[in-house]
């Protein structure tokens, strides 16, 4: 389907949206979300590098949120919700009715735009999703996730003093982080991050784009953010949403520098409107 | 062609001071280029008239380009660090900086024609190779002329003409080489002059490569890339080994 808007249309995908197969951890392909009749994501189809960070930039409204949540299948909790096409993690489709939903949320993981560390110690927040899913059988294996999940993060140098205190007593950086190394701590493979440094101060944000960078060669991640500043630093591939169309995915430095579809040229040169 | 000419220019920012702040940078880089012209033609026109007060004036009015460039380059400088442009802005912004400096050069080589102006002195038998270099002086005009134009239009067209016709300067000059070598060759005395008219044949030929490289960035401001191809070339004076006197 093709769609004018004005001068310009949407259709096929612009750019590079497909990677070799050897590469790739999550297909996407015909991807459509439904609520109720509102039609939010038309026919998507992408594939998302294993070990990397790609980026979804787009205005708000656009889906890029709607579509990450689809890989963890978040949107089940919405009522009028309706997903269609196939999104396969390595080749499975996670849509399959036989798929357990608790598990495939500990395999992807996912940290918010504001930090929400449950009302727990900082070492329970992390230790919680191991214990339910039965990762340690001793105290000692707990600890030791727990350490090793806070040290990825890069907080644990911060916070090893005091781990019996509330998570909620972090600053909103470290809070973040703490959601990171909570999702970190069930060892999933990929990693989705909503906005995950809009509630953050220029520090934070650098503190966890530095966590990213380090993150991505163990996990497969996947940020939305509306700073596109912050898409072409941390990720290798970007996708631009718009009205629910996948306008273009390429490599970051192409889209950044020398994008092919008018729309995502004015989206990231600040002409949009 | 009509489909390669770029309207991007049209549309605007959201923001419309950065519209503002590029047009500013846009219309510096004109007014550089204008005074470069200025400071082109007058060299010459100070070597075919043998007037060395003018050829005077060109020299101590290199200072105002050079100051030009530099607030040029601040001016880039302040709106990358205030706008983090991406794309066509970017582009738009790399090649205002290359530019600039490129035309710096061109006015740099017409101070330095105006030097020797004043070093030549009233040569009267040499005429007829002044008049070869002002031919090779009004064609890098004609190119540095219409590549500004080319910048100001972002009309790429424009630009690959100029890219494609610098081989012409390169011909002419080594025609000027071997015509000079004649002189040289006939009268040992006329050596020191003959030199100063090969440097300012010299600093045109450079000026069409300049010309020809800001053409290459006027593409690339546009495009995203380089022109294709190789860019054709005249004989390189390296080239001439035996030269028929």
């Amino acid at each position: 389907m093709v769609i004018n808007l004005g001068t310009v249309e949407i259709g096929q995908t612009a750019g590079r949206p497909f990677l070799d197969k050897s590469k790739v951890k999550i297909e996407n392909r015909n991807v459509n979300v439904y609520y109720g009749e509102k039609h939010a994501i038309k026919n998507v189809s992408l594939d998302i590098g294993s070990n990397e960070v790609t980026a979804f930039i787009g205005p708000s409204g656009c889906g890029k949120s709607t579509f990450l949540r689809c890989i963890n299948r978040m949107n089940d909790t919405i009522l009028t919700c309706r997903v269609t096409g196939d999104i396969k993690i390595e080749g499975k489709n996670i849509y399959n009715k036989s798929e357990d939903v608790v598990l495939l949320r500990a395999r992807v993981g996912m940290v918010f735009q504001k930090p929400n560390p449950y009302p727990k110690s900082i070492y329970n927040n992390v230790a919680y999703g191991p214990k339910i899913h039965g990762l340690a059988c001793t105290k000692a294996e707990l600890d030791e996730i727990v350490e090793t999940s806070l040290a990825k993060a890069g907080l644990f140098e911060e916070v090893k003093d005091r781990l019996s205190q509330p998570g909620t007593s972090l600053s909103g950086g470290q809070q973040q982080r703490l959601c990171i190394a909570r999702a970190i701590a069930v060892q999933p493979e990929i990693i989705l991050m909503d906005e995950p440094c809009s509630a953050l101060d220029p520090i934070a944000t650098a503190r966890i784009e530095e966590l990213i960078d380090e993150l991505c060669s163990n996990y497969t991640i996947i940020i939305v953010t509306h700073s596109m500043q912050q898409a072409a630093r941390v990720s290798q591939r970007t996708a631009f949403f718009h009205l629910g169309y996948l306008v273009e995915c390429d490599k970051t430095d192409k889209i950044f520098t020398k994008p092919e579809h008018e729309l995502t040229e004015d989206y990231i040169t600040g002409r949009y409107g | 062609m009509e489909e390669h000419k770029n309207n991007q220019s049209l549309k605007r920012h959201i923001v419309k001071v950065f519209d503002e702040e590029l047009q500013t940078l846009r219309e510096n880089i004109l007014q550089l280029g204008f005074l470069a012209k200025e400071q082109l033609a007058n060299a010459l026109s100070s070597l075919i008239t043998k007037n060395h007060e003018q050829a005077g004036k060109v020299v101590s009015a290199d200072s105002n380009i050079n100051k030009l460039d530099r607030k040029i380059q601040t001016m880039a400088l302040t709106i990358m660090a205030r706008r983090q442009p991406t794309a066509v802005d970017l582009r738009s912004i790399i090649v205002a900086l290359k530019i600039s400096s490129k035309i710096e050069r061109i006015a740099d080589y017409a101070a330095n024609i105006a030097q020797r102006v004043m070093l030549i002195g009233n040569v009267p038998h040499l005429d007829p190779a002044i008049r070869s270099i002002m031919r090779i002086g009004n064609m890098t005009m004609d190119l540095f002329n219409n590549v500004l134009d080319s910048y100001n239009e972002r009309d790429i067209d424009k630009a690959i003409k100029v890219w494609s016709s610098d081989a012409e300067v390169d011909d002419m000059y080594v025609s000027l080489l071997r015509e000079l070598l004649t002189y040289m060759m006939e009268d040992p005395r006329q050596i020191t002059v003959c030199t100063h008219l090969l440097f300012i044949g010299r600093n045109l030929e450079r000026i069409g490569d300049h010309a020809t490289s800001i053409a290459e960035n006027v593409h690339f401001m546009i495009k995203g890339c380089p022109p294709s191809g190789e860019r054709p070339k005249g004989v390189h004076w390296g080239e001439i080994n035996n030269i028929d006197v």
